[in-house]
């Protein structure tokens, strides 16, 4: 990233806001167990859905566990899901997304017509017939949303390599004797980190409010783990008598989530302000 | 645009001969044998090979498939493992609920985020845009359940003014209003923080061309200029965008339905995956995937009667 984009990103405050939220996160993840004032798993029933007090700043769940430490704990699970299945969606999307852009009619057809069937399925269905196959279980929800986000990858990827591929400097290389393979993975892709960058920011959002809500049906992290979605799943059984049990964690996926809506957005506008109503 | 919507037909022939593909293979893509999982754990051998004739499982793939296909194009999706009801059935009789629930969420969706977007607009990089962007990119940021949740303890709980779960009937009825009000709001704001974004910007942009400009030039009051010139065709895409938004709520029901008890598809999806029982599954997502194909030709359609500059290749 040249120091002109940095200079750009850094002067949209939403972005830098976002930023500010992700390392926070991030921060609060790699040093749970400093941070946090209890061990997230023992339990105390004798404390059992007590609210807000200097003991536990945000109360503790039906086992008597404190809160704060579990959210603290969660941060780890949530981003390691987001990065994974953003990462699952990269590894295939992209190199889906070259080959139908730059790899012929043939490539193309194929490979458009299984986005086309992969995207027949509306919003987080996908994921959901992805985890009916593999079964529940936290590992089975990063692949189910890493797979959701296949499609939009390769589209976008395909779009952008469609833009390039007329280029003067992609004529050159191929003028000077550059294979495909060669073109495409040196000259097309390093040309499509931008959009990839921000459509990598948005979908880590969308990633972790996903498998938040699959963990929420009770698809995703099994108890005891402290996953934010599986203890909004565990709060809402106690709505009516424990409202911080399911107010929190709710809170945190929001603030999380927000960082990287935020830094999407700030990178989309600093990087490519024609990519806004595309991403 | 006659050949346009005939090409669009076959295409989605051709769509929902892989989803049905696709969800047909959903049992033999089931690590282990499917015939066992679906049995339960508890099954003794007798029982799994039962499971598996009753299934068709024992017969070639093809012959499965078109055994499948065939019975589909029927009307006949099989029954659930668990009741042993017939599946076309429980399905018909839940779909008003989930369908219903959609509209009414993108009307909700529709009533907020169009003003929403043209104050925002006009009133650029004023406190109000602020105020409203921020709530747009907040609403977007919130899980839904969670919003759901949080709607529920203080409309339900703590106010007591509507009903925290299930369905009111008759349909239309005072107790069907207060029923649907909570889940529809929980789906419509998240799509209303969408589409206002994208009502705001698109309304900027026109609100930058030529031919707005002249409107003034002509004396034409701010409020006629938007009103009656620049909103209409901002709306192009927020129309486009709004039929999209319908599909993905389509989607969303599933979490919504298990937060409020609502006696939809998606609730029923989510109980199938836990009983494993892929019949329900497969024929609640055909349905889903099918609706949603369907909602998306319309939704291509409508965007080619509503901008006559697009031209079909």
């Amino acid at each position: 990233m040249s120091k002109d984009l940095l200079r750009r990103l850094f002067r949209s405050k939403n972005a830098l806001l976002g930023l500010a939220v992700i390392l926070s996160v991030s921060l609060v993840a790699i040093c749970a167990p400093f941070f946090s004032p209890h061990d997230p798993y023992e339990q105390h029933l004798l404390e059992r859905l007590k609210p807000p007090s200097p003991e536990h700043p945000l109360g503790t769940d039906a086992h008597g566990r404190d809160l704060l430490s579990r959210i603290f704990f969660g941060a780890r699970i949530s981003l390691m899901v987001g990065f994974i299945s953003v990462g699952i969606g990269l590894g295939i999307g992209v190199p889906l997304g070259l080959a139908a852009g730059y790899g012929g009619r043939w490539w193309d057809d194929i490979i458009m017509r299984i986005i086309d069937i992969m995207m027949a399925f509306p919003g987080v269905l996908l994921a959901l017939v992805v985890v009916a196959i593999l079964g529940p279980g936290l590992f089975n929800v990063m692949i189910a949303v890493g797979v959701w986000s296949v499609p939009m990858f390769a589209r976008m990827v395909r779009a952008s390599v469609l833009r390039l591929r007329e280029e003067d400097f992609v004529q050159a290389a191929r003028a000077m004797g550059c294979g495909s393979f060669r073109v495409a993975l040196r000259h097309l892709l390093p040309n499509c980190i931008a959009p990839i960058l921000v459509l990598a920011s948005l979908r880590m959002a969308t990633a972790i409010l996903s498998a938040a809500t699959l963990s929420f049906l009770g698809l995703g992290a099994q108890p005891p783990t402290p996953d934010w979605g599986a203890m909004l799943s565990e709060g809402r059984k106690y709505l009516r008598t424990a409202w911080w049990f399911a107010t929190f964690p709710g809170l945190a996926i929001m603030l999380t989530v927000l960082g990287f809506n935020l830094l999407g957005d700030g990178l989309r506008d600093a990087l490519d302000p024609r990519l806004r109503g595309v991403l | 645009m006659l050949a346009y919507i005939v090409r669009r037909l076959l295409y989605l022939v051709f769509i929902l001969f892989a989803v049905s593909v696709l969800t047909f293979l959903m049992v033999h893509l089931v690590p282990g044998d499917p015939a066992r999982v679906m049995a339960g754990i508890d099954a003794s051998q007798e029982d799994i090979e039962l499971m598996r004739k009753k299934l068709g499982l024992d017969l070639p793939l093809h012959v499965q498939y078109l055994r499948y296909i065939g019975a589909v194009l029927r009307g006949d999706l099989g029954e659930s493992i668990r009741t042993g009801r017939p599946l076309a059935e429980s399905l018909l009789a839940r779909f008003p609920a989930t369908a219903e629930l959609a509209v009414i969420s993108l009307l909700i969706a529709l009533l907020i985020a169009i003003p929403a977007g043209v104050i925002s607009a006009t009133k650029a990089n004023t406190v109000w845009d602020y105020l409203t962007m921020t709530t747009a990119v907040l609403g977007v940021s919130m899980p839904s359940f969670w919003r759901g949740l949080m709607l529920m303890l203080l409309f339900s709980l703590t106010l007591r003014w509507l009903p925290a779960s299930g369905r009111g009937e008759p349909f239309l009825s005072w107790e069907w209003l207060r029923h649907i009000i909570l889940p529809s709001l929980t789906l419509g704001l998240g799509a209303a923080a969408m589409l206002s974004r994208l009502t705001r910007s698109s309304l900027l942009e026109v609100l930058n061309q030529n031919y707005v400009t002249t409107a003034r030039s002509k004396g034409l009051s701010e409020r006629r200029v938007v009103m009656r010139h620049a909103l209409r065709n901002a709306l192009i895409p927020v129309v486009t965008m709004a039929g999209m938004q319908f599909g993905w709520l389509l989607g969303g029901t599933v979490v919504i339905e298990s937060v409020f008890a609502w006696p939809g598809i998606g609730r029923l999806l989510v109980h199938s995956i836990f009983a494993r029982d892929f019949p329900v599954i497969r024929g609640g997502v055909l349905l889903m995937a099918a609706s949603f194909s369907l909602i998306n030709l319309a939704v291509d359609l409508l965007y080619g009667l509503l901008d006559p500059r697009i031209r079909y290749e």
